[in-house]
C-alpha cells in the first residue's frame, strides 16, 4: 500500500514494496498526480524501503518533477540507498532536484 | 559482504595489491631521496602499481578502492611526466594515501563505505596545485559539445577530457534510451552504469527531461540519457560495454568533432563556450622551479605507524618447501617399515625403524625451523618511514643507516623485535 503524508502544500510519499518498476509504476503515477492536483507544491518520495528503480521508474520520478516545475513546485528524494544515491548522481539528477541518502 | 568479494580471485588480487603495497613505500622513500632528478624507472614502477590496483578493484566493484589507487595514479603521472617535483610534501600525502589504501584492502569488505574524502581532496588539492596556473584554469574550463539533438549541448571539464585523452582514451558521445536499450533487454540502469563504470570512466551525463513527460501524460515509451564516455575501448570493442545501437553512439575525435560509429564522418563540432577553452591541454611543460605547497591539506595517518602487524602469509623458498615433501615422504616409509617390524616383532627391524624415524624427525625439525626464518632486512625496512615521519615532525635531518639486512631470524622474534626496536628509534 502506498502511503501519503500530507500537511498543508508539502506530502511525503512512500512507495510499497522495495522497488519502483513498470508493475508498481502506475498506482505511484496516480497518488502523485492527485497529489499535485489537489494543490500539493513540495512533494517527497521516501525511497527508505526501495533498492531498485527500473528505467520507468526513474521517467516516473523525472515526469513528477516536470509536473512540480510547471506548478512552481519542487521534488525531493530522500532516503536512498547508496547505489541509487550513486545512480541519481551519475545521471545529474541531483542537479535537478534535491537528492538524498539515508 | 558482496557474495562475489569471496572467491579466489578476490584473494589473489588483494594478495598482489599487498605485495605492490609492501614495495611502494620504499620506493617512494626513494623517489623523495631523488627530488626533481626523478628516476623513471622507480616513478613508473609505483605508477603501474597503483594502476594495477585500480584494475582489480574496478573488476571487484571495489568503489572506494578504485578511486583512491586512481587519485594516487593521477599524482604519480604528474611526477612521470615532470609536471609536478616529489617534494616531502608530496611524497607525505602519497604516503598516507598508499596506508589508507592498505587499510582498506586489509578490510575490503566494508572499504565501499569507507571515508577516503579527506585524501581524495588533498590528492587533487597536490594534482590542481602543481599544475602551471594556465592550466589549473583548465580544471573549472568546460567544453561544450553539440549533441545529435539540435539546440541541446553536454558540458565537461576540459581537464578531464584531455587527461582522458592523455591516458589514450576514446571519447564516445553515446545516446541511451533508458527505455528500448535498457529496460527491454531486461536490464536496469543501476547495471548498466555499473558495466561502464567498470570499463572506463563517466565523463558527464546530460538527461533529457522532457522525454520523461508529466504526470498528466501517458508514461512516456522513450527516457533519452546521454553519457560522455572515456574508456581504452577502441571503436570495434566498444560494443562489449555499450549495448545501443551503433549509429547512437559517436566517436569524439580529437579535433572535437563526432561521428557515428556506423556512418561516414560528420560535422559535428566540439566547441569551446570561452574562447581561449583548448580542447587539448598544452602539452606538458617541464616542472617549475619549485612546486607550490598544496593547499590547506590536514591529513592524519590513518594507522598508526607500528611495525608489528603480524602476517598471516609469509613467503617460501622452493626448495625448502621441496625438502619439506622429501621428508614427509622419508617418515611415512619410517613409519611403515615400523609397522611391519612391529607385527613380525622383529626387533632389529624396530631399532632400524626406530631410528630411521628419529633421523628423519630432527631433520624435518630443521626444515621447518628455516622456514620460519625470515631475512631482518623486512624488519628494518620500515624504520625508514618511520625515521623519515619523525625527522620531518621534528624538523631535523636524521641519517638512517641499516646493516646485516641479510640476517635471519625467527619469525616470533623478529615480531617481537618489532615493537621494542621502534620504541628505541622513535
Amino acid at each position: 500500500m502506498i502511503q501519503v503524508h500530507r500537511e498543508d502544500d508539502r506530502a511525503v510519499v512512500y512507495p510499497s514494496g522495495d522497488t519502483i518498476v513498470a508493475a508498481t509504476i502506475p498506482e505511484l503515477r496516480v497518488k502523485m498526480r492527485g497529489a499535485v492536483e489537489d494543490g500539493v507544491r513540495d512533494l517527497t518520495i521516501d525511497l527508505a524501503g526501495v533498492r531498485m528503480v527500473d528505467s520507468s521508474g526513474l521517467g516516473l520520478l523525472i515526469a513528477a518533477h516536470n509536473s512540480l516545475r510547471k506548478v512552481g513546485g519542487q521534488l525531493a528524494i530522500i532516503h536512498a540507498s547508496n547505489d541509487l544515491l550513486e545512480l541519481f548522481r551519475s545521471m545529474r539528477m541531483h542537479q535537478h532536484f534535491t537528492v538524498s541518502g539515508n | 559482504m558482496d557474495p562475489n568479494l569471496d572467491d579466489e580471485l578476490v584473494q589473489d588480487y588483494l594478495a598482489e595489491c599487498r605485495e605492490h603495497l609492501a614495495t611502494i613505500e620504499q620506493d617512494l622513500l626513494a623517489i623523495e631521496q631523488g627530488g626533481a632528478d626523478i628516476d623513471e624507472h622507480l616513478v613508473n614502477q609505483v605508477f603501474r602499481a597503483a594502476h594495477s590496483i585500480k584494475g582489480g578493484a574496478g573488476f571487484f566493484d571495489l568503489t572506494k578502492i578504485r578511486e583512491l589507487a586512481h587519485k594516487t595514479e593521477n599524482a604519480l603521472d604528474l611526477i612521470r611526466s615532470r609536471q609536478m617535483i616529489p617534494t616531502p610534501e608530496v611524497v607525505s600525502i602519497l604516503l598516507m594515501a598508499f596506508d589508507k589504501l592498505r587499510e582498506l584492502i586489509g578490510d575490503y569488505g566494508r572499504s565501499n563505505e569507507a571515508e577516503i574524502d579527506d585524501f581524495v581532496s588533498a590528492l587533487t588539492a597536490l594534482t590542481s596545485a602543481s599544475l602551471p596556473a594556465d592550466q589549473r584554469d583548465s580544471l573549472d574550463e568546460q567544453v561544450e559539445m553539440q549533441l545529435p539533438e539540435p539546440d541541446k549541448h553536454i558540458q565537461t571539464s576540459a581537464f578531464d577530457l584531455s587527461q582522458a585523452r592523455r591516458g589514450g582514451k576514446c571519447i564516445y558521445l553515446i545516446q541511451y534510451d533508458l527505455i528500448h536499450d535498457v529496460q527491454r533487454l531486461g536490464k536496469t540502469p543501476l547495471e548498466v552504469f555499473k558495466v561502464l563504470i567498470q570499463s572506463g570512466t563517466i565523463l558527464e551525463t546530460v538527461f533529457d527531461l522532457g522525454s520523461a513527460g508529466t504526470l498528466d501524460e501517458e508514461p512516456s515509451n522513450r527516457l533519452v540519457l546521454e553519457v560522455l564516455y572515456a574508456t581504452v575501448l577502441e571503436p570495434d570493442l566498444i560494443g562489449q560495454v555499450v549495448d545501443v545501437p551503433p549509429e547512437r553512439v559517436r566517436l569524439v575525435e580529437k579535433n572535437g568533432e563526432s561521428r557515428p560509429l556506423s556512418s561516414p564522418p560528420a560535422k559535428r563540432k566540439l566547441r569551446a563556450r570561452k574562447a581561449k577553452a583548448p580542447v587539448d591541454l598544452p602539452t606538458p611543460q617541464p616542472a617549475p622551479k619549485l612546486a607550490p605547497a598544496p593547499r590547506e591539506v590536514v591529513l592524519k595517518p590513518s594507522t598508526p605507524l607500528t611495525v608489528s602487524a603480524a602476517e598471516t602469509t609469509i613467503r617460501l623458498n622452493v626448495s625448502l618447501l621441496d625438502s619439506l615433501m622429501t621428508l614427509a615422504g622419508e617418515l611415512v616409509l619410517g613409519r611403515n617399515q615400523l609397522n611391519e617390524s612391529l607385527s613380525r616383532t622383529d626387533e632389529r627391524g624396530i631399532r632400524s625403524g626406530a631410528q630411521r624415524v628419529s633421523l628423519v624427525t630432527s631433520e624435518l625439525q630443521e626444515v621447518v625451523t628455516q622456514t620460519r626464518m625470515q631475512p631482518v632486512g623486512g624488519l628494518f625496512a620500515k624504520f625508514s618511514r618511520l625515521v623519515r615521519d619523525l625527522a620531518r615532525d621534528l624538523g631535523k635531518e636524521v641519517f638512517l643507516k641499516t646493516e646485516g639486512n641479510e640476517v635471519e631470524i625467527d619469525k616470533t622474534i623478529l615480531e617481537g623485535l618489532g615493537d621494542p626496536l621502534t620504541h628505541m628509534v622513535t
